[in-house]
């Protein structure tokens, strides 16, 4: 039987396939999917969970290090370089590109630059976030009903 | 019922996805059967890249422990645990990857050592393996540069 636009699963599948035509997502997500298979139901959203937590200390230290009247650019670089990491870990394509582009200003020392730079990095954060956000949501609601329909079976 | 992507029999030839590339990725977490237990350390700052290279780790049967900065790991070998493999970002709080790297090998370890890193430079990646690591891999670390090197190590 074919799954139709109302199954869960397949209203999944088709919302990461979306994210990764709008370029949200790339293959090192599918990996994350893949790599699922090894692990506990609730694995990718525990990721999902670590990644966004640890992504949004990364952008409050860049903050401060931008803000302040001698810019901190040495901290910038390692913050952006652990951003980096973890973005292209869980897949976030557009935002790991926004980075990429806000290392060479920070390497640059354009301090302009990086301001503009960084709106993009959290522009593309929120963007991401939302998605992986959404992910989450869809799978834990597919693992809860998941796990009624085994209660409910026959012993 | 746990999510899944679309198999060969859902997907069509109009889907976005490069089914194929994804049934690769697939078939490489399946594909080798290690005969020796080895022994791995993940060295990264950051705790995302840290979980997801031990896992991919884990799911080849590598036994595999994961520290968050360079004097941590330089400790940890010190004490004398022996390690197949060592994994390494270069940019890594409290001492940098590169001199641990080097305090490593100074201590005559000889093991595998991957540099997986962030890197936008030719210069950096020279820099890191002058430091000492065997190979040089970009982030994120994936079964197509790892199980190889896994095969290698155990003498596959």
């Amino acid at each position: 039987m074919a799954a139709s636009s109302t199954d869960p699963t397949q209203q999944l599948n088709d919302y990461i396939r979306t994210m990764h035509d709008q370029g949200i997502l790339d293959d090192n997500f599918d990996q994350l999917l893949a790599l699922r298979r090894e692990q506990n139901p609730r694995f990718i959203n525990e990721l999902i969970s670590m990644f966004t937590n640890d992504a949004e200390a990364y952008i409050a230290e860049i903050t401060n290090a931008l803000s302040l009247t001698e810019v901190d650019f040495s901290t910038i670089i390692s913050k952006l370089h652990q951003l980096k990491g973890s973005t292209s870990g869980i897949g976030g394509h557009r935002m790991y590109q926004a980075c990429c582009e806000l290392r060479v200003a920070a390497d640059d020392g354009d301090k302009g630059r990086c301001d503009e730079l960084f709106l993009r990095v959290k522009e593309e954060f929120n963007t991401l976030k939302q998605c992986l956000d959404s992910i989450s949501q869809m799978r834990s609601n597919i693992i809860s009903n998941g796990t009624r329909s085994r209660r409910r079976r026959p012993l | 019922m746990a999510p899944t992507l679309p198999s060969s029999d859902q997907a069509s030839d109009q889907d976005n996805w490069d089914n194929g590339r994804l049934a690769r990725k697939r078939q490489l977490l399946i594909e080798i059967v290690l005969r020796n237990k080895l022994t791995a350390l993940v060295v990264d700052g950051d705790t995302t890249c840290r979980v997801l290279e031990q896992l991919l780790l884990r799911s080849y049967g590598v036994q595999t422990q994961g520290v968050d900065n360079g004097r941590d790991a330089v400790a940890l070998i010190a004490s004398g645990v022996k390690l197949d493999l060592i994994i390494i970002d270069m940019i890594l709080p409290v001492l940098n990857g590169l001199e641990t790297t080097r305090q490593i090998r100074d201590m005559g370890v000889h093991c595998k050592m991957l540099g997986v890193t962030i890197c936008s430079r030719e210069s950096e990646r020279q820099v890191f393996l002058a430091a000492g690591v065997d190979v040089f891999i970009e982030k994120p670390l994936d079964p197509e540069h790892l199980v190889p090197i896994l095969r290698e190590l155990d003498g596959q």
